[in-house]
């Protein structure tokens, strides 16, 4: 009888539990799409992927060579770009550039010329994220500094023409316009539920990681501390990028010379930001946007985003937050 | 409970209570897996492929793999490349990785590091 006893509580037992398992397992099939990770390299950086979708591997694949044929076009470091050409030889005729450095001109003239795609050569000479990184001699960096003009560059139908010895460097924009593609490939997935694409820190998302269509949770780094975050945006889709001054930067003298360049003064721009995180719905513009916001400072900026209908994220020298626009944002 | 009963007719009442105690430990048993830390698991890759994925976690102490040019070394809060035969270092300066949903790499070595949290991620990417 004692024998009955035990085997029917265990027995019991071992049916409740066995039901609580079942309903959890089917619980997470039920919640969770069919999903594939992936890291790899473009644009020299870091591209990293998340993609619920069959097949999701073999299409991230795809995003990167996506990628890849950007770079191809649009990379001061690849010779043969449109971009290295166009430095190289003052014109070149390619549709997708005529149309980046279109957008990129127009925020050019909403900055005043503190954002400049013809800044290259001043780059050039800070070579700030390189061992050689330093202060320029003065008179080498006016030099470089009459060069820069947007007003120099121009692009009509699919012809650009630089008008100067300036360098075009389309380094602010790149990843954006990465994470674009990214996106609008996703979307044209046949049963792609939802993705996120991160090239070298620059976010574009699409759709859902569950059936509910919870948003993707983007964390923002922290500007002072080693590998922490900030806080949390929750983003259902929709494109984030960051310019701060702690990812490529040297100090000399106790001054830190980070690598947004005002392209007014040809030195790092001093607003009084150390962090700007800009939402927008195009990869390309939330990149333009944390460049142009990073160096026009809070104030200046709030225009800006208003033209864009882009909301942002900004942090002072006393790590204040501050923030733009709609924007789902938690602090940590 | 009647039901029950005539399907064990050998329980008591009292044998009720011990089911229901198993079952409230199993519960918290559950519940506090869930919530104790961050199960850091740390996934590292050469050139987009999978090389060594460690549950952090499990580590009884630090362990250092060598990974295309790089020193790596996982400890249970975190992951550090040690060093890089990469001539800018970005990787080596970034210090310790510690958080759920972050990466970090060596662009030039084609190493990738991933934190993962084996509790479910609750951070998706990391803008920077």
């Amino acid at each position: 009888m004692r024998k009955k006893r035990v085997a029917a509580i265990m027995t019991l037992i071992a049916f409740v539990l066995a039901g609580c398992g079942f309903g959890i397992y089917k619980y997470d099939r039920t919640k969770r799409f069919e999903f594939a990770e992936k890291n790899s390299f473009a644009m020299g950086t870091i591209v990293s992927q998340k993609v619920y979708a069959p097949y999701g591997a073999k299409h991230a694949e795809k995003v990167n060579l996506l990628i890849a044929a950007i770079e191809d076009v649009i990379s001061r470091n690849v010779e043969s770009s449109a971009v290295s050409r166009l430095n190289l030889t003052g014109s070149v005729s390619d549709k997708d550039t005529a149309s980046i450095v279109r957008t990129c001109t127009e925020v050019s003239e909403k900055t005043g010329g503190a954002f400049d795609i013809t800044v290259g050569g001043v780059v050039d000479l800070w070579k700030i994220g390189s061992d050689d990184a330093r202060v320029p001699d003065e008179k080498e960096l006016q030099q470089a500094l009459g060069e820069v003009g947007y007003k120099n560059l121009t692009a009509e139908g699919t012809e650009i023409t630089l008008e100067s010895e300036a360098k075009v460097d389309l380094g602010a924009v790149g990843k954006g316009i990465a994470c674009d593609s990214a996106v609008a490939y996703y979307r044209a997935i046949d049963g792609c539920s939802g993705a996120i694409v991160s090239v070298g820190g620059s976010i574009g998302c699409f759709g859902s990681y569950n059936k509910a269509g919870d948003k993707w949770k983007i964390a923002i780094r922290h500007p002072r501390q080693e590998n922490a975050f900030l806080g949390v945006i929750e983003l259902g889709e929709g494109f984030v990028s960051t310019s701060g001054d702690y990812e490529k930067y040297f100090i000399e003298d106790s001054v830190r010379y980070h690598h947004i360049l005002d392209a007014r003064t040809g030195r790092p721009a001093s607003s009084g930001l150390i962090s700007v995180t800009v939402v927008c719905d195009s990869g390309f513009l939330s990149d333009a946007l944390s460049t142009a916001c990073f160096i026009l400072g809070k104030e200046k900026s709030e225009p800006l985003l208003e033209a864009y209908g882009a909301s942002a994220i900004f942090v002072d020298e006393d790590l204040e937050i501050t923030t733009v626009g709609e924007i789902d944002f938690e602090r940590y | 409970m009647k039901g029950i009963k005539e399907i064990f007719p050998s329980l008591r009442y009292g044998d009720f209570i011990i089911v229901a105690a198993v079952l409230v430990i199993s519960i918290m048993l559950f519940v506090f897996s869930f919530s104790d830390g961050e199960s850091l698991v740390a996934q590292v890759s050469l050139d987009g492929e999978a090389v060594r994925q460690v549950r952090l976690y499990e580590l009884t102490e630090k362990e250092s793999i060598r990974v295309g040019g790089c020193e790596i070394l996982l400890e249970r809060d975190g992951v550090t490349f040690l060093s890089s035969e990469c001539p800018d270092k970005l990787c080596v300066n970034r210090g310790k990785l510690k958080k759920a949903g972050d990466t970090m790499a060596c662009v030039p070595e084609r190493v990738t590091v991933t934190l993962q949290s084996e509790k479910g991620g609750k951070i998706d990417a990391v803008v920077f």
